[in-house]
């Protein structure tokens, strides 16, 4: 413990210096972070594949460089580093953490979270809150989506603690897309299902290295196919669902089969409680 | 990297197919990788126009006119290759069909095997099936395998296999119903299948459980490159052609080295060669194809003389033509422009060895109209050109798209 005139010494005396050096850390770091925010996805996007996730991935990872860099640099500039100090720091921190700015400090400390837990990186498809997209950017207190429709959703970080996370990535490029038909139960589903299995097969959205599955249902309404397959860029899954209910349709009308739908449904109903 | 040793292969060694658990391509000189990738990166970063101009050190070499070319570098001989799948199918043709009824014979694109086959399948006086016409496919018209298989119990050779399927939900039963007919009978069949068509049914249709003989030509390595190329041109001309590098004069090919510079340093440069290898993965016709577009000649020389003429006057015997260093060699490249459109275009040719703009136009999820444009762009770019009505990737930029296909995440072939 460092004393001067009887009293405990903790923060440092600083010269003009000093303080425009700290000033200009902060600075440079907050435009390299800022940086960092437009020229990763701008790099990224000349890129496809698994090239473009992993120059997403430096995003996140730089940051936590910069941050730790920055700590390293000022924290002994402006504090006397001894173990008595680091305490007293720290101890300040979570009182101010605690009272004043409690929400944000909390999505703050989710977002160092996420920087080495990863429960989602840049390009991967996620869901929050029932909020779908693709992460496009990873702040310290905010993620950032793009939407289907193409809206920039920011979501704070705080979320991560309370609400499930639907990751559908997981970091690789792959993305499992669920085709739904809807069908009268008078028909073949064997053949039916041959038929979905070829219409995947042969949609040149399809990754052919992952499978097809066809799931078969009976439901009080009618027969529940689902067609499940991986397009080869998760980019390109509503692409891949159109061109698959697009090209099932013609194929299962081709045959006779018949759609149910809901008005259908009901009027048959309607029938039986009539008979 | 100069290496004046050349290990020695039996020129009739040349030809050799082989089972495909055996195959290994040619590899990459390390520094051409190195290259490329940097190249590659730079590109994506400062996409620069694609020059037409040549940047050639030696101004005054010119291009080669094509009918010369075509005596230079003629259309390969493949009398070797059908002797060497001849040895190769010899035991299962002997075995009839104790061995499985079926052997598969892969191919690359622009590998020639289907040439090869065609040529085998004559001298064997086996019955050669052509494939039906794409719409007859497209109808579930199974006409053909009624009238062409079915009640048949000769031997038969289907050398494109590729071209008996489409991707288009009404374009497998004919295929099916052909492996399933193969399958229930024992007549013996050889087919000649392009890796690319082979690898997407075997994912989707399991076809590789139907042979147990399934061969591939071996990669052409450097050193077999070196017997070929050599072993064409003599092929047309009893000249005596030097190959030599333009920027550093060295001879190309091995054992052309004249007896007054063999005394010299050694004067033989195998580096173009195991480039040549390693980016065509030894697939003969892509290398041919490479080879042609490398050559230049002086155009104060002039190149061929007559038959007749080069009796009466044996100094005329030599000539030097000239190869353009690789680094200068003129290789497509695949620019960001470049699309997801275009992307399936290069898949949907492939899997088919060739596609009509029509069939394209059915195939993919894109209007006549965009289909037309994509393969407007891509011919411009020197990636794609049309052989009648039938659009292919060119032999020269089919590495390039091969590794472009594999980095968008497609299936690829796997041999």
């Amino acid at each position: 413990m460092i004393y001067q005139n009887g009293e405990i010494l903790f923060f440092r005396s600083l010269t003009s210096t000093e303080i425009l050096f700290i000033i200009a850390i902060l600075t440079i770091s907050w435009l390299v972070m800022k940086l960092n925010r437009y020229w990763i996805p701008f790099l990224a996007n000349k890129f496809s594949g698994k090239r473009r996730l992993y120059i997403l991935a430096l995003m996140p990872i730089l940051r936590l460089i910069i941050i730790v860099g920055v700590f390293i640099i000022i924290f002994p500039l402006i504090i006397i580093p001894t173990t008595e100090n680091l305490i007293a720091f720290l101890g300040a921190m979570g009182i101010a953490l605690g009272f004043a700015l409690k929400e944000y400090i909390s999505s703050l400390i989710a977002g160092i979270v996420t920087l080495y837990e990863m429960p989602y990186r840049p390009g991967d498809w996620i869901e929050i809150n029932g909020i779908y997209g693709e992460v496009v950017s990873i702040g310290l207190r905010s993620l950032e989506l793009r939407t289907p429709d193409d809206n920039i959703v920011r979501i704070p970080q705080l979320r991560m603690w309370d609400s499930p996370i639907f990751n559908s990535t997981s970091g690789s490029r792959e993305l499992l897309c669920v085709t739904d038909f809807y069908l009268n139960p008078k028909h073949d589903a064997s053949l039916i299902k041959q038929i979905l299995y070829d219409v995947a097969i042969t949609s040149p959205f399809l990754q052919l290295k992952k499978p097809v599955e066809i799931i078969v249902k009976e439901k009080p309404w009618g027969t529940h196919y689902k067609l499940k397959a991986y397009p080869v860029d998760a980019r390109d899954q509503f692409q891949f669902i159109s061109d698959l209910t697009v090209r099932g349709k013609k194929a299962l009308l081709d045959l006779d089969v018949k759609f149910n739908t809901v008005m259908q449904v009901i009027h048959s109903e309607q029938s039986v409680d009539n008979f | 990297m100069t290496n004046s040793k050349v290990q020695i292969i039996d020129p009739t060694q040349l030809w050799q197919f082989i089972p495909i658990n055996q195959y290994i391509k040619p590899p990459k000189p390390l520094e051409e990788t190195v290259r490329q990738g940097i190249i590659g990166v730079f590109q994506k970063l400062w996409p620069t126009k694609e020059s037409t101009d040549l940047p050639l050190t030696q101004k005054e070499l010119t291009v080669i006119p094509l009918t010369k070319l075509d005596r230079i570098v003629p259309s390969p001989d493949w009398t070797g290759a059908v002797n060497a799948l001849n040895l190769a199918l010899d035991e299962w043709v002997k075995s009839g069909a104790s061995k499985g009824n079926v052997a598969v014979v892969l191919c690359h694109p622009f590998g020639g095997t289907q040439e090869i086959l065609t040529i085998w399948g004559k001298d064997q006086c086996w019955l050669i099936l052509d494939p039906p016409p794409r719409t007859e496919i497209l109808n579930d018209d199974l006409n053909w395998i009624e009238h062409y298989i079915k009640g048949k119990d000769t031997p038969f050779v289907l050398p494109n296999l590729e071209h008996y399927y489409l991707r288009h939900v009404k374009g497998l039963r004919l295929i099916r119903e052909l492996f399933d007919w193969l399958w229930s009978n024992s007549c013996q069949c050889v087919m000649g299948i392009d890796s690319w068509a082979w690898t997407y049914l075997k994912h989707t249709m399991k076809i590789d459980t139907y042979a147990r003989t399934i061969l591939v030509l071996k990669a052409l390595d450097y050193e077999r490159l070196n017997i070929w190329l050599k072993s064409l041109f003599r092929q047309s001309t009893r000249r005596d052609l030097f190959f030599r590098e333009t920027t550093t004069g060295k001879y190309v090919l091995s054992s052309e080295v004249p007896i007054e510079d063999a005394k010299k340093q050694p004067r033989y440069d195998n580096n173009f060669l195991k480039n040549l290898a390693g980016y065509s993965s030894g697939i003969p016709l892509v290398s041919w194809e490479i080879w042609r577009t490398s050559l230049r000649t002086d155009p104060d020389e002039e190149l061929l003389l007559k038959e007749d003429e080069l009796e009466m006057d044996p100094r005329n015997k030599r000539r030097t033509i000239w190869v353009l260093p690789w680094e200068k060699v003129e290789l497509p490249i695949i620019p960001e422009s470049v699309k997801r459109n275009e992307s399936h275009v290069f898949h949907a040719v492939l899997l088919h060895n060739g596609l009509s703009i029509e069939l394209l136009s059915q195939i993919l999820p894109i209007s006549l109209e965009e289909v037309t444009q994509s393969l407007n762009k891509l011919k411009r770019l020197g990636l794609i050109e049309n052989r009648g009505d039938n659009w292919i990737v060119s032999a020269i930029a089919y590495p390039r798209i091969r590794e472009f296909l594999n980095s968008e995440g497609y299936l690829i072939d796997d041999i």
